[in-house]
């Protein structure tokens, strides 16, 4: 198995983990308690589904490109770079659409908590993929690692940006209620 | 086009978009988005706001155009 292929392999299985450890802790907490609320309304759902559709075409034209330039199995880092940046620009235009359209959010959550945890992911992989890349930590090993950090940390920056962005421009524009 | 008698009633039972988001179970953007006719709702919503203000399908939701 090579470098790349552990790589993925490890950030999958990472994410298939967790994912199943989200599942089974909400089905603790709500085996008791009342059934979950709905989480978004008929037009946020709308607007989720567009989001997937306008990712995926997004993701298709990556990948096509990626494809065109043709990259050897060798070139392990060129393709993890595309990779995480193909995927990276996927999620920005889901979350770009759907933030503008507050489509991204439950019901229950509010931007601030939102914001607060985007943040403090922000600032625990930019700065850490930073100093992996810049201290030579690239050199030796592939740079798998601290790419994924540098992207994380990204894709959490732009996201918060959008979500101050939509509520500078609400406040901005939208007319009183009554 | 706007709902202008849905924002009307809404204003007459003196609840705010957010309240009526609330009885409702949608998000308050939802609510505004109906107001400026932004977003047709599904007819499961229109008679969810019409239970919670009280009025019919025609007096909040006909138009009368084609």
């Amino acid at each position: 198995m090579s470098g790349f292929d552990f790589g993925v392999f490890s950030v999958f299985s990472t994410v298939i983990i967790i994912y199943a450890l989200i599942t089974v802790l909400q089905k603790i907490f709500f085996k008791h308690g009342n059934p979950p609320k709905k989480e978004f309304d008929e037009r946020q759902e709308l607007v989720r589904n567009r989001g997937y559709k306008y990712a995926f075409y997004t993701l298709m034209c990556c990948t096509i490109l990626i494809s065109i330039f043709d990259i050897s199995e060798e070139q392990t880092d060129i393709r993890s770079l595309l990779t995480f940046a193909s995927v990276g620009l996927t999620i920005i235009v889901y979350g770009a659409y759907t933030i503008w359209n507050d489509g991204y959010l439950t019901l229950q959550e509010n931007p601030k908590s939102a914001l607060w945890i985007l943040s403090i992911e922000c600032i625990l992989t930019l700065p850490l993929g930073t100093v992996m890349l810049l201290d030579g930590y690239a050199m030796n090993l592939s740079l798998f690692e601290p790419l994924f950090l540098l992207f994380s940390g990204f894709m959490s920056l732009i996201l918060v940006v959008l979500i101050l962005l939509k509520q500078a421009y609400r406040k901005k524009t939208e007319e009183p209620e009554d | 086009m706007k709902n202008l008698k849905l924002k009307a009633a809404r204003a007459a039972l003196d609840l705010s978009q957010q309240e009526l988001a609330d009885i409702v179970c949608v998000s308050r953007q939802t609510i505004s988005a109906i107001e400026k006719g932004d977003y047709n709702p599904t007819i499961n919503l229109c008679i969810a706001i019409c239970k919670a203000l009280g009025k019919t399908l025609d007096e909040l939701f006909w138009t009368g155009e084609f």
